[in-house]
C-alpha cells in the first residue's frame, strides 16, 4: 500500500483536486513534504504522513490537527487543509522559506558557530510568542520544539509540525515514540509534560543554535535520556549572562522554570551583564600523563587515591600581577577568624595590597560582630559589612505572625538557647538566617552591588568562608551560597564565580564536640541533596529567597577542609587563608584551571556528588608578602639607579671625563708624551738620539734622505720590538675601568654615566689621533722636503741638515706610532663600553622584568607608613653595598662573566627580602612579631631559610640548619595533605613559588620526598607554598564515614537538619 | 588589634538532651542566676526557709531541695553569710558546707514565711512554662491511623470510629464521646493521651509577678525517667531539676466538678495558689466524665469552656487581682451516656466540633477485644471465650460492652491468683466473674 502510494507521489501528481506537486522540499522519517501549485498559482507545502490512518502516526497527527485546527496566531504555520486520501495523510499548509534549522546550517557554513545573537533572539520571540498562545490559551504543549520544526516566513518564525502535539487537560498524556531526545525536557521521559515543557526544548535550541554546542553531549537515546533526566546542563559556551537565564529553563522540575516562554526570552533579551563577551582563556589544563603514585604518607585504610593530571604552567601569563578585587563572605566564628586573619594580612601591607578585599560577616554571636567592629580602625581594607542575626527568646517567635519561619521546624523555635547563640545546632543557624532575611538580603544585595560598581570589568572571586560543624555557618551556608549566587547575576556579575571554601572537624570522633560530627554530616546530606542535578535550590519564598536552578548551584565547586586529627582549628583556618589568599594574589589562574574538571568528567559516574578539598602548606611565612612587595620595588629602585638616567649621564660625564682623562694619561699632552717615551725621552731628546744614530752612519749615506729615513725606521723597530706598548695600553683601560668602578661602587656614577663617559673619551681621543693623522700627512711632502733639503745638504754637506731631517723622520714615525697607539686604545675603551651597554641591557631587562608587576611602577615604598618610607633610602644603600660586587662590579671587572637576567634578579631580590626584612622588624617589632604564623609555621621556617640559602652569601650561618630541611619538607608534605582524601578521591600537588631561584630549590626539594606528580607554578612575589588539590571525592563514602563515626545516632543528624519542608535523604548504608 | 576567640566548636550546649531524646522541649540548666529568670532576693528568701524547714544542709544539700544548680546558689549562700544569716557549721565533702541559720537568719526567714510559705523546688516562669507548653503541646507532630489503632488496641477494633476519633485529636479541639455507658468512654481519654506520645516536661511550681502558682499533682502527674545518656553524649544528664519529666497527663473528673476547680485556687494563709485543673492536664487530656451530672450546669461549664477552646488561651485570674494567659493545649473530652442535644443547646455544641458515638461492639469486634485483653493479661489465647460470653449474652439480653472483657478477665485472673493457678480462662471462671460483675445471672 505504501508502495503504490509513495510511487505516486511525484511531481505532477494532485493528491486533491487543484494541488499539483512541484518538487520535494524536505523528507524524514515521518514523511515528506512538496512545495505544490495551488488554485490560482498560490505556493504551497503539502504534507504526506506516512503509513496508513489507523496507524499510531497518522492517528496522532491527525489528533493533533484536531486540536489546532481551531488555534490562529500569526506565528504558528496557518493550516489549509487536511485530508485523508487514499487511506493517507495529507496536509497542507503555507509554504515556509525554510526552518531555522537552514538558517544555522548556512551560518555554519559561513565559518560562524551559530547563528548571530540578535537575529536569534527575534526568531525565538516569535516561537515564544507562539508557543505562549498555544499554553496559555488552549493548554497545548507542542513538545517537538527543534530547529527544524520552526519555519521561516518573510524572516519571522513560524512553529510547524504539530505531530506530538499534547493537550495538557487530556487525562492520558502518556507519551509515545517520536519525540526528539535532544531536545525532550525531562519530565517527557516520565510521560509526565508540563506546562513548561516547551520552554525546555526553546531553551536547549537556543544554546545550539546560537553557539553551536548543545548543553548535553549525548549521543544515543540512552544516553541523552539519563542526561536530560539527571544531569547537570553544560552551559560553559553561553555568554556568561546568558547562563543563569538558560539553566532557569532548563530546571529538571517544570514548576522552576519560567512562568512563560516570553519570560525566558525577555530574560534573555535584557541581559544584566555589562560585558557580554564570550568567556576567553578557556582549557589551561592539559591532560598528559595520568600517575598512579600514591602519596607518600598515604592513608592507613587503603583508599586509592589518583593523581590529577599536572598542570602545564604557562609562566609568562602568570607574571602579570593585578590588583584582584574578592568579597568573602564569612558565617560564623570560623569565617570570622578566617576573615579576620585575611584582613590583617591586607590591612599588613597599607596601600600596597596586591588584594581589594571586600567582606561580609553574619553571625549570630554578638561578640564576634563586635570584635570585627573593633578591628575596623585600619581604614585600609575597605570596611566589613557585618549583619548580625540575633536570635531571639522563643516567646517573640511564638508571637510571629507572618510565616516568614515556616520552613524551620517549630520544635527548634521552643528551643532557643539563654545565651541567644545557637550552640553549635544548625537548625538554629538557619533560623537566625531566615528570620533575618530581609536585612541579610539587603545587606548582601547592597555589598555586592558595590562590588560590581568598584571592579568595574574586572572579575571578583567571591567565596563563603565558615564551618560546617558548628551552627551558625553550617545552618546559613547553603541559603547564603544561592543568595549570594543570585544576586551576582542580577548587578551581571554572572561571571564572578563562588567558591564556598567550608572547614569540617577533623574525620576522627571526637569526643570534646560530639554535636559538631552530626552537624558535619547533616550539612554535607543537605549539600548532596541540593547537588544533584534535578534538586535545585527552591529558595524560600516565606523568607522571600529566591530560588536558584540547579545548574548554577555554586555548590559542585565548594571546598570542604576537613581539620587533620589532633590538629588545632587554627592551622585549617590558616589553610583556608592561605587558600584564599594565594587564589587571589596572583595564583588565581592555575588554581581556577585546577579547579576545572573538563576532560575528567567522563571518568565521574553519573548522578554520583563529589566534593574537593584542599591542604595548604606554606614553605615561608607570612612576612615574605610585604618583602615580596618591597624587595622587588627596592631591587627595582636599586637596578635604576645603577642604569642612571640618560639626560643627567650627559651632564655629568663631561667633568668625570675630564678627570679621568687627566688620571689615567689619555690627555694628547700624556699620550704624545708616552709615546716619546717609547723611543726617546721626550722631543728635546729626540734631537739628541737622532744624532746620536746618525753619527753611527757612513758619511757618505747622510745626504740620502732614504736612507736617513730606513736607519731611523729600523731604529724606531727595534725600539717598538722590545715596547710595553700593549700593556700600556691594557693598563690605560684597567686604570680607567677601576676608576669607573670605584665610582660605580661609591654611587658616584652609575652605568650610563660611564658609557656616556667612555664615549666621551674615546671622541676626544679619536678626534686626537685625527689630529695626528692631519699633523702627519703632509710627511709625504715633509720628505720630498727633506730630500730636497738633503740634495741641497749634499751641496753644502752638514750633519747638522740630516739630524734636523732625521728629527722630523722620526717625529713622524712617532706621531704614526701615537696614532696607533691611540687607535688601540679606542678600540679597547669601545670593548669596555660595549659591556657597560650590555651591563646596561641586563638592568634594562631585570627592570623591565620587574614591571610586569603593576603594583611596583609606582614604588610601594612611598605608600607605606611614614616610619617605614623613611628607610627607604638607607635601604637602597645598604642594599647596594651588599650585593654592588657581586651583581655590577663583577660584570665591570671580570669581562667573561655570565650575564643572566633571572640569576640577577634572584641574587638581588633574596638579599633584598632579608634586608628589608630586618629594616622592617627594627622599625617595629610588633609588625615583625606576626603572631599567626609562630606556631604552625616553624617547620616551614626553616625550609624557607634553606632557600636563602641559594643565595651564595652568608651560607655559614645556615649550614648548621641544613641538616633538618628534609623532615621539615616531609612534614610539610603531611601538613598539606587534605585529611578528605582519606575518603578516597583524585589529587594534584601544586607548588608555587616566587621566583625562579627558589622553583630550583623548592622543586628539588619536594621531588626528593615526593614521588607522584608535581605541577610548579613561579607567581612572582607569592610566598612559596604546597597546594594539595583533592578532587572527586565521592560525598557518598564522606557521609558514610562520617555517619559511622556518628555510631549509628542517625536521628541525632537527621533532627539537626535545616529545613522540614525538604526530604533529605538519610546517609548511605555501609 | 583583638584577635577573635570565638571557636565554634566549643559546644556546652545544654540542648544536647533535646537532641537525643525525642521531647520537642528541653528545660536546659540555667548557668547563672539570670538564667533562671528570678530574681535574686526570691532566690534568697527560698534559701532562707529552706535552711528554716530543714535545719542543718549542706550547700549540696540545698541545691537539690531548690532545684538549682550549686554553682548558682553557692555565692548566693557565701552572701547569706557574710550578712551573718547563715552560719557553717562543719564541712562538708567536695568543698562544701553544712549551713544553718543564725537568729538574724531565722528571724528573716519567719520573715519570708509569712509572706509565702512555700517552700521547695524553685518555680520557673511564667513565660518558659508557656513556651514549654507550646512546644509540647499535641498536633505539633500529628498522629496518623497507625498510631491511634496501636493506642486503642484494647478499646476497639472499629475503623470508623478510629477515623472520627483521630482528627479530633489532631485538632486538639473538644469532642463530645456519647453513648451508652460502660464503653470505654474513659479508657478512650486514657488511651488517647498515651498515643500523643512522648513524654513532657512540666514545672513543680510557676512565678509570677509575685505570685507562686503549683503547678505538679501527683495526682495527675506521673514522673518518667530522663532517657539514659548515649555513651557518646555525656552531657545529657544535665536538665533544670526545676522541671519535671511525667507522662502526659489525664487529668479525669467527674460529678464532683465545681467551678471553683477551673481557677487558681489562693490559699491566703500561705499565700500559695493552686494550679486550676486544665492547667494541670496541659500538653494531655481533660476528660469531664459523666458530662450532665456535674454540681454545675452542663451550659456554665461549656460557657467556661467557649473562650479557651476558640483561641487556644485561658485566662486566669491571680488573687493579686493580675490577669495572665495561659496556653489551653490539650484534648478536652466530654463523656456522657446522655444524648449530648438534650443536654445543652445547639449553640453551645457548635463549640464542641466533634461528637463521637462510641457504640457497643459487634460480636466480631468483641472477639477481637477478648483476644487481646486475654494476651495483655497473660491468658493463653482461648477462642471460647468469647463464644462463652456472647452466648452468655444472648441468653441474659445484656448488651455488650466494650469494658467488659477488661473487667471479667481481671476477674478471672484474680480468681485464679486466688486459687494459685496458671492464668486459664475456663467457663465456670467466666460464669463466677459474671456472677459477681452483673451482680446476678
Amino acid at each position: 500500500m505504501t508502495t503504490t502510494n509513495s510511487r505516486k507521489i511525484q511531481a505532477g501528481y494532485e493528491p486533491i483536486a487543484g494541488y499539483t506537486l512541484e518538487a520535494l522540499i524536505g523528507q524524514g522519517g515521518f514523511g515528506e513534504v512538496w512545495r505544490a501549485d495551488a488554485p490560482g498559482g498560490i505556493k504551497k507545502a503539502v504534507k504526506f504522513v506516512f503509513g496508513g490512518t489507523e496507524q499510531h502516526r497518522a492517528t496522532r497527527e491527525l489528533r493533533s490537527l484536531e486540536r489546532i485546527k481551531g488555534v490562529q496566531h500569526p506565528f504558528l504555520l496557518t493550516l489549509e487543509r487536511f485530508e485523508i486520501i487514499d487511506n493517507q495523510l495529507v496536509i497542507i499548509t503555507e509554504l515556509a522559506d525554510g526552518s531555522l534549522e537552514d538558517v544555522y546550517k548556512r551560518h555554519r557554513d559561513r565559518g560562524s558557530c551559530g547563528i548571530p545573537r540578535a537575529a536569534m533572539m527575534a526568531y525565538l520571540h516569535d516561537a515564544a510568542d507562539a508557543l505562549d498562545y498555544l499554553h496559555q490559551s488552549y493548554q497545548l504543549q507542542h513538545l517537538d520544539i527543534k530547529p527544524g520544526n520552526l519555519l521561516l516566513v518573510g524572516g519571522h518564525v513560524k512553529v510547524a509540525d504539530f505531530g506530538l502535539l499534547k493537550d495538557l487537560r487530556d487525562e492520558d498524556c502518556s507519551m509515545i515514540g517520536g519525540l526528539t531526545p535532544i531536545y525532550a525536557p525531562p519530565e517527557v521521559f516520565d510521560g509526565r509534560p508540563s506546562m513548561h515543557s516547551d520552554q525546555y526544548s526553546l531553551a536547549i535550541m537556543y544554546q545550539e543554535l546560537l553557539t553551536g554546542t548543545r548543553p548535553f553531549s549525548g549521543r544515543t537515546i540512552a544516553q541523552l535520556a539519563t542526561q536530560h533526566v539527571s544531569s547537570s546542563p553544560d552551559l560553559e559556551p553561553l555568554p556568561p549572562s546568558d547562563r543563569p537565564v538558560v539553566a532557569r529553563a532548563l530546571e529538571k522540575n517544570p514548576d522552576r522554570r519560567f512562568s512563560s516562554c516570553k519570560e525566558f526570552v525577555e530574560a534573555l533579551r535584557s541581559p544584566k551583564s555589562r560585558t557580554n563577551v564570550r568567556g576567553v582563556g578557556q582549557g589551561e589544563i592539559g591532560g598528559d600523563t595520568l600517575h598512579q603514585n600514591t602519596l607518600v604518607g598515604g592513608s592507613p585504610d587503603a583508599v586509592i587515591v589518583h593523581d590529577l593530571p599536572q598542570l602545564k604552567t604557562d609562566l609568562s601569563l602568570n607574571l602579570i600581577r593585578v590588583t584582584g578585587h574578592a568579597l568573602v563572605i564569612a558565617i560564623g566564628g570560623v569565617g570570622a577568624d578566617c576573615l579576620h586573619k585575611l584582613r590583617s594580612r591586607v590591612s599588613k601591607l597599607y596601600a600596597a595590597s596586591p588584594l581589594d578585599l571586600h567582606s561580609v560577616l553574619i553571625d549570630t554571636d554578638p561578640e564576634t560582630i563586635y570584635a570585627s567592629s573593633l578591628s575596623e580602625s585600619s581604614g585600609i581594607v575597605p570596611p566589613c559589612h557585618t549583619i548580625h542575626t540575633p536570635l531571639r527568646a522563643a516567646s517573640e517567635y511564638r508571637l510571629e505572625v507572618s510565616n516568614r519561619l515556616a520552613s524551620v521546624s517549630r520544635r527548634w523555635i521552643y528551643n532557643i538557647p539563654r545565651s541567644k547563640t545557637t550552640e553549635g545546632m544548625r537548625p538554629l543557624g538557619r533560623l537566625a538566617l531566615v528570620d533575618h532575611s530581609t536585612e541579610v538580603l539587603e545587606k548582601l544585595r547592597e555589598s555586592i552591588s558595590h562590588l560590581a560598581a568598584v571592579c568595574g570589568e574586572r572579575t571578583p572571586h567571591v567565596y563563603i568562608v565558615g564551618s560546617i560543624s558548628g551552627g551558625t555557618a553550617s545552618g546559613m551556608f547553603l541559603d547564603v551560597t544561592h543568595v549570594v549566587r543570585n544576586l551576582l547575576d542580577e548587578v551581571g556579575l554572572e561571571k564572578a564565580s563562588v567558591l564556598p571554601v567550608l572547614s569540617m572537624q577533623s574525620l576522627r570522633p571526637d569526643s570534646n564536640r560530639p554535636i559538631g560530627i552530626h552537624d558535619s554530616c547533616a550539612a554535607l546530606l543537605e549539600m548532596r541533596h541540593f547537588m544533584q542535578p534535578g534538586n535545585g535550590y527552591p529558595g524560600d519564598a516565606a523568607a522571600s529567597l529566591p530560588t536558584l536552578p540547579a545548574a548554577r548551584s555554586p555548590l559542585r565547586g565548594a571546598y570542604v577542609v576537613a581539620s587533620a586529627p589532633q590538629q588545632p582549628l587554627a592551622a585549617t583556618v590558616e589553610s583556608i587563608v592561605d587558600y584564599i589568599w594565594a587564589d587571589t594574589t596572583g595564583a588565581g589562574a592555575i588554581l581556577a584551571a585546577a579547579r576545572r574538571t573538563d576532560g575528567d568528567e567522563q571518568s565521574i559516574e553519573l548522578g554520583v556528588t563529589t566534593l574537593r578539598s584542599f591542604g595548604v602548606a606554606r614553605l615561608g611565612g607570612v612576612r615574605a608578602l610585604e618583602e615580596n612587595m618591597l624587595a622587588p620595588a627596592s631591587t627595582r629602585a636599586l637596578f635604576m639607579r645603577w642604569l642612571g638616567r640618560p639626560v643627567e649621564a650627559k651632564q655629568m660625564a663631561v667633568p668625570l671625563a675630564d678627570r679621568l682623562v687627566r688620571r689615567c694619561g689619555l690627555d694628547a699632552e700624556s699620550i704624545r708624551q708616552t709615546c716619546y717615551d717609547m723611543f726617546c725621552g721626550d722631543a728635546k731628546s729626540i734631537k739628541a738620539s737622532v744624532l746620536d744614530q746618525l753619527q753611527a752612519m757612513p758619511r757618505d749615506l747622510l745626504s740620502s734622505a732614504s736612507a736617513i729615513q730606513e736607519l731611523l725606521e729600523s731604529f724606531a723597530g727595534e725600539k717598538l720590538a722590545h715596547s710595553d706598548q700593549p700593556t700600556r695600553v691594557a693598563s690605560i683601560v684597567i686604570s680607567l675601568q677601576r676608576e669607573l668602578s670605584a665610582r660605580l661602587h661609591d654611587r658616584r656614577a652609575d652605568v650610563t654615566t660611564s658609557i656616556e663617559v667612555l664615549r666621551l673619551i674615546i671622541d676626544r681621543l679619536q678626534s686626537q689621533s685625527s689630529k695626528l693623522t692631519t699633523g702627519s700627512s703632509p710627511t709625504e711632502t715633509e720628505t720630498t722636503r727633506i730630500s730636497s733639503l738633503l740634495e741641497f745638504g749634499e751641496l753644502t754637506g752638514s750633519l747638522g741638515l740630516a739630524c734636523e731631517c732625521g728629527e722630523r723622520v722620526l717625529e713622524g714615525i712617532v706621531a704614526e706610532y701615537t696614532s696607533k697607539h691611540l687607535s688601540d686604545i679606542v678600540l679597547e675603551l669601545s670593548t669596555l663600553q660595549s659591556r657597560f651597554e650590555d651591563i646596561a641591557t641586563l638592568y634594562a631587562i631585570a627592570v623591565q622584568t620587574l614591571n610586569k608587576d603593576e603594583s611596583l611602577k609606582s614604588n610601594p615604598w612611598e605608600r607605606m607608613p611614614a616610619e617605614i618610607a623613611s628607610r627607604f633610602e638607607a635601604t637602597l644603600g645598604h642594599l647596594h653595598n651588599q650585593v654592588a660586587a657581586q651583581a655590577l662590579m663583577r660584570y665591570v671587572l671580570q669581562p667573561d662573566s655570565e650575564m643572566n637576567p633571572s640569576e640577577l634578579l634572584s641574587v638581588v631580590g633574596a638579599n633584598a627580602i632579608k634586608l628589608i626584612k630586618t629594616t622592617l622588624e627594627s622599625v617595629s617589632p610588633d609588625l615583625a612579631v606576626d603572631g599567626e604564623s609562630d606556631s604552625s609555621d616553624t617547620d616551614c621556617q626553616i625550609a624557607r631559610q634553606s632557600v636563602a640559602s641559594s643565595v651564595p652569601e652568608q651560607t655559614t650561618t645556615i649550614d648548621s640548619e641544613k641538616v633538618k630541611p628534609l623532615s621539615m619538607f616531609e612534614m610539610a608534605l603531611a601538613k598539606a595533605r587534605p585529611a578528605m582524601l582519606a575518603c578516597g578521591g583524585r589529587q594534584r600537588l601544586i607548588l608555587l613559588v616566587g621566583s625562579e631561584a627558589e622553583r630550583v630549590k623548592l622543586e628539588q626539594e619536594v621531588r626528593n620526598v615526593h614521588t607522584g606528580g608535581l605541577t610548579v607554578a613561579v607567581i612572582p612575589g607569592t610566598t612559596p607554598m604546597l597546594i594539595h588539590e583533592a578532587q572527586q571525592i565521592k560525598m557518598d563514602d564522606v557521609i558514610g564515614r562520617i555517619s559511622m563515626m556518628a555510631a549509628g545516632s542517625h536521628q541525632v543528624t537527621q533532627r539537626l537538619h535545616t529545613r522540614s519542608d525538604i526530604e533529605w535523604s538519610s546517609p548511605p548504608m555501609r | 588589634m583583638t584577635t577573635l576567640t570565638s571557636d565554634t566548636h566549643a559546644i556546652e550546649s545544654g540542648m544536647l538532651g533535646g537532641l537525643l531524646t525525642d521531647d520537642t522541649f528541653w528545660p536546659t540548666q540555667p548557668g547563672n542566676l539570670s538564667e533562671t529568670g528570678l530574681s535574686e532576693s526570691f532566690v534568697e528568701s527560698l534559701l532562707l526557709k529552706t535552711f528554716l524547714t530543714g535545719g542543718t544542709l549542706s550547700g549540696r544539700g540545698t541545691s537539690e531541695k531548690v532545684g538549682l544548680p550549686f554553682r548558682v546558689l553557692e555565692p548566693m549562700i557565701e552572701g547569706l553569710r557574710t550578712r551573718k544569716l547563715v552560719v557553717h557549721v562543719r564541712p562538708a565533702s567536695f568543698n562544701d558546707y553544712y549551713y544553718s541559720l543564725t537568729e538574724a537568719g531565722q528571724k528573716r526567714a519567719h520573715g519570708h514565711m509569712q509572706q509565702c510559705s512555700y517552700v521547695g523546688v524553685a518555680p520557673v516562669p511564667l513565660s518558659d512554662y508557656i513556651i514549654s507548653v507550646e512546644a509540647q503541646a499535641a498536633g505539633l507532630d500529628p498522629i496518623d491511623r497507625d498510631e491511634l489503632r496501636r493506642a486503642l488496641s484494647s478499646i476497639s477494633y472499629q475503623d470508623e470510629l478510629l477515623d472520627l476519633i483521630g482528627p479530633a485529636v489532631n485538632a486538639n479541639a473538644g469532642m463530645f464521646l456519647f453513648g451508652p455507658p460502660g464503653n470505654g468512654k474513659t479508657t478512650i481519654a486514657h488511651c488517647l493521651t498515651r498515643c500523643l506520645g512522648q513524654e513532657v516536661w512540666i514545672p513543680t511550681a510557676i512565678y509570677d509577678d509575685g505570685n507562686l502558682i503549683k503547678l505538679q499533682d501527683d495526682a495527675y502527674h506521673r514522673p518518667t525517667p530522663i532517657p539514659e545518656a548515649d555513651g557518646q553524649f555525656l552531657k545529657i544528664q544535665e536538665w533544670d531539676r526545676r522541671w519535671t519529666r511525667i507522662q502526659r497527663p489525664t487529668v479525669v473528673v467527674g460529678g464532683e466538678l465545681v467551678m471553683e476547680n477551673l481557677e487558681v485556687r489562693h490559699d491566703p494563709r500561705s499565700n500559695i495558689c493552686e494550679a486550676p485543673l486544665q492547667m494541670k492536664s496541659n500538653c494531655g487530656c481533660l476528660l469531664i466524665d459523666d458530662f450532665g451530672r456535674q454540681r454545675i450546669a452542663p451550659e456554665a461549664l461549656l460557657n467556661r469552656w467557649i473562650i479557651p477552646l476558640e483561641n487556644r488561651i485561658d485566662y486566669l485570674t491571680l488573687p493579686t487581682g493580675k490577669k495572665i494567659q495561659i496556653p489551653f493545649e490539650q484534648l478536652i473530652l466530654f463523656s456522657t451516656n446522655i444524648e449530648p442535644s438534650t443536654l445543652v443547646d445547639e449553640a453551645f455544641l457548635r463549640r464542641v466540633p466533634y461528637k463521637v458515638f462510641v457504640d457497643d461492639p459487634s460480636p466480631d469486634e468483641f472477639r477481637k477485644i477478648m483476644q487481646m485483653v486475654s494476651r495483655q493479661l497473660g491468658f493463653p489465647d482461648t477462642p471460647a471465650a468469647a463464644e462463652h460470653m456472647l452466648a452468655f449474652y444472648q441468653r441474659t439480653g445484656r448488651a455488650i460492652r466494650r469494658c467488659h472483657p477488661r473487667d471479667l478477665l481481671n476477674q478471672v485472673l484474680n480468681f485464679c491468683k486466688y486459687r494459685k493457678m496458671s492464668p486459664t480462662i475456663r467457663p465456670d471462671f467466666i460464669d463466677q466473674a459474671c456472677r459477681s460483675y452483673f451482680g446476678k445471672i
